[in-house]
């Protein structure tokens, strides 16, 4: 479960104060789909950053999965980051340079992974976004599509808790992006990870679960299950709330069995 | 992150920069090879010096003076007059002269009879008038008693295990054809005339057998003593005596040699040399002269070393800069490192790695230079420098291992800085960064 409980962020001294986040609050389940919309300014990516323990709240408190994060240490932090979040960027953020293989190994190497099982891991993660035939490509090769796809792959390769996704689909065109989006729910739905995706696109925040709309910093409305009754009801959520399940299920033969388990 | 996975990851971040890194690792290698060349000259000078110690002394004696100043080295610093005593001797003469105590014969007796002493062998050395052979062409010449625990090589003929027989001589090979003799061979058992000469101009002639003609060395090395005809004890001493009679000399020595009771431990001359300084004399082991040369020589090492570390100082931060560079342009990547939750102390260590590498590839790269010109260069220095089989250049293993840590030690400081800017760089600015 995500907790935002009147997180608050301010920018700047007095007199040109910014107020990017006021009095932010809401609940997104466990396993939940949500959006984060809002124009660009109305501080959706501030709120990310701060969910993603990146950035602290000027005042207000953020729980994940029963954890204060203003309460953690740097360190601790950085635990929680490698282990628990997977992040998706709208502009990749992927090394050109290095191949496809050394881009999805990084997370592992950071939480100290050993080889073996690295390599073993990596190519499933591949495999779930339908590069497994690139472990030796260059990322740099890569189209824009799969270079999303490549920065999926490197979130879940922990199987992580929570996938926060920042515009995942800004700088691709409508059919690659909407194949990105259905990559995404899938993978809600197979490894059970809560997905958050910060968006201007009231189309694909539509097919969330739950929509939390920012303006000017301020939570103008929380739509589709309410921060209440989402958690009760999520047995039945992804069965009601799942936009285009024929889609979705499309990917579901390709992820590796010991995926499918998870579900 | 794991370290090795670390070093990889350090590593390959390097490849990707191959021009930038090279560069400055070139850099680098200019000292490392400045170094490399330095310790190995180094080194072939001590070499060269056991060598010649080694060779021209027996490893086993002291060389023993009354004078402590002769070991010093500050014999003259002080032209305050000093009390007469018969001991002191005048030596140089002139204005430039100046007084050391000699040994005289009544000193020579009390050191024969320390317990730690074996024989005492008074350096019977002088110059000959001159010398002549078949052909009656007159060459100058020198001589010196046969030391038996020094080395010979013969071109011909041989001398008894005892040394020099009295009326034998050994001969240069240098002089074989000057006085005449067809070969080596042919001179063994000829008669050489050997005049010698008294301060007052009174002359006379001796006559030796050759015994044998030592060889021409191969080194500069072994040459000190090999083109002195060699007389035995008794006719040196008694040729020294017949020159120099009538002179302060004819009694007295300024060192003589002591062979050693017991063999060469160092031990073992440590403890007689203390007994002859316990007499009243001053005693220097060949291992104290081999040190006297090796201290020049690391001083002047140590004048080379310093240069070499000022071109480190400049790839020092050559390093730093370059490494600023890899950090600015991997803002992104260290923002998206660290919102993947790396931590501040693996970034930084990341950066480290990578100044480590430049480190460990510039001294390969100034040490293999080093190397190679060495091995290219070393036959034609040691003919220049009439080495013979010596090598000027020698290449230490340990050194150039220690030189190689010693070079990835100063890159990874130089990395230091830049690895802090890393370490604190925002992961938000880094990742706004297009």
């Amino acid at each position: 479960m995500i907790a935002a409980k009147n997180v608050s962020k301010v920018y700047g001294k007095k007199q040109s104060q910014l107020r990017a986040l006021d009095d932010v609050s809401f609940v997104i389940p466990t396993g939940a789909t949500a959006a984060i919309i809002g124009k660009s300014g109305s501080g959706k990516s501030t709120l990310m950053h701060i969910l993603g323990g990146l950035d602290h709240p000027s005042s207000g408190q953020v729980v994940i999965g029963g954890k204060e994060l203003a309460g953690l240490k740097r360190r601790e932090l950085d635990t929680f980051r490698a282990r628990e979040l997977g992040f998706v960027f709208q502009s990749f953020f992927v090394e050109g340079n290095q191949t496809c293989y050394q881009n999805v190994a990084l997370p592992l190497e950071i939480n100290r992974m050993a080889r073996g099982r690295r390599k073993l891991l990596v190519q499933e993660a591949l495999e779930a976004v339908e590069l497994g035939d690139k472990l030796r490509e260059k990322a740099r090769n890569l189209s824009g599509g799969q270079k999303q796809r490549l920065a999926i792959a490197r979130a879940i390769v922990l199987r992580p808790k929570l996938i926060m996704a920042d515009e995942p689909t800004g700088n691709l065109d409508s059919a690659t992006g909407e194949k990105i989006v259905e990559l995404l729910f899938g993978l809600n739905r197979s490894i059970g990870a809560t997905l958050v995706i910060v968006t201007h696109d009231r189309e694909l925040a539509a097919r969330c679960q739950l929509q939390i709309e920012l303006k000017d910093g301020k939570v103008v409305r929380v739509s589709g299950k309410s921060a209440k009754s989402a958690g009760a009801e999520q047995a039945g959520a992804s069965r009601s709330n799942t936009p285009a399940p024929s889609k979705s299920n499309a990917l579901r033969p390709k992820l590796p069995k010991r995926w499918r388990k998870v579900q | 992150m794991r370290f090795f996975d670390v070093v990889r990851r350090s590593g390959r971040n390097l490849r990707q920069a191959k021009v930038r890194t090279l560069l400055t690792a070139i850099a680098l290698a200019v000292g490392g090879f400045t170094l490399t060349l330095t310790l190995a000259a180094s080194q072939g000078a001590r070499d060269y010096a056991h060598r010649l110690v080694a060779t021209n002394f027996d490893p086993s004696s002291l060389i023993v003076s009354k004078d402590k100043s002769l070991f010093s080295g500050g014999a003259a610093a002080d032209n305050k007059p000093q009390p007469y005593s018969d001991s002191l001797v005048s030596v140089g003469g002139g204005a430039g002269g100046f007084y050391l105590k000699a040994l005289s014969d009544k000193d020579i007796a009390k050191i024969k009879t320390l317990p730690g002493v074996d024989s005492v062998l008074v350096y019977y050395s002088g110059q000959a008038q001159y010398v002549s052979g078949p052909n009656g062409q007159k060459y100058t010449a020198s001589f010196e008693a046969y030391d038996p625990h020094v080395t010979h090589q013969y071109e011909a003929g041989s001398v008894a295990p005892g040394g020099v027989l009295d009326g034998q001589v050994l001969l240069p090979q240098d002089y074989v054809s000057d006085l005449g003799f067809k070969s080596p061979q042919a001179a063994i058992g000829q008669t050489i005339d050997v005049a010698l000469r008294q301060i007052t101009g009174v002359a006379v002639t001796r006559h030796f057998t050759v015994a044998a003609v030592e060889s021409t060395p191969s080194t500069l090395a072994d040459s000190a003593s090999s083109e002195q005809l060699l007389f035995s004890e008794a006719d040196a001493q008694s040729a020294y005596e017949y020159i120099n009679a009538g002179t302060v000399w004819a009694d007295k020595h300024l060192t003589v040699s002591v062979h050693v009771h017991g063999g060469s431990s160092e031990q073992q001359l440590h403890r007689v040399k203390q007994e002859i300084e316990h007499a009243g004399y001053a005693a220097e082991s060949v291992q104290d002269t081999e040190q006297f040369i090796n201290q020049i020589i690391n001083v002047l090492q140590i004048i080379i070393l310093v240069f070499g570390a000022i071109t480190l100082i400049a790839s020092f931060f050559g390093v730093v800069n370059t490494q600023y560079i890899s950090v600015l342009e991997r803002t992104r990547e260290i923002g998206l490192m660290k919102a993947l939750g790396m931590s501040r102390g693996t970034v930084s260590r990341l950066f480290i790695v990578e100044a480590t590498w430049i480190g460990f590839l510039g001294a390969v790269i100034g040490c293999a230079a080093a190397i190679a010109l060495g091995v290219a260069l070393n036959p034609w220095i040691s003919q220049k420098l009439d080495f013979g089989s010596d090598r000027l250049l020698v290449f230490e293993p340990v050194q150039i291992a220690a030189l190689v840590v010693f070079l990835m030690l100063i890159t990874t400081l130089a990395g230091l800085l830049p690895a802090r800017k890393a370490a604190r760089l925002d992961p938000i600015e880094a990742l706004r960064t297009e």
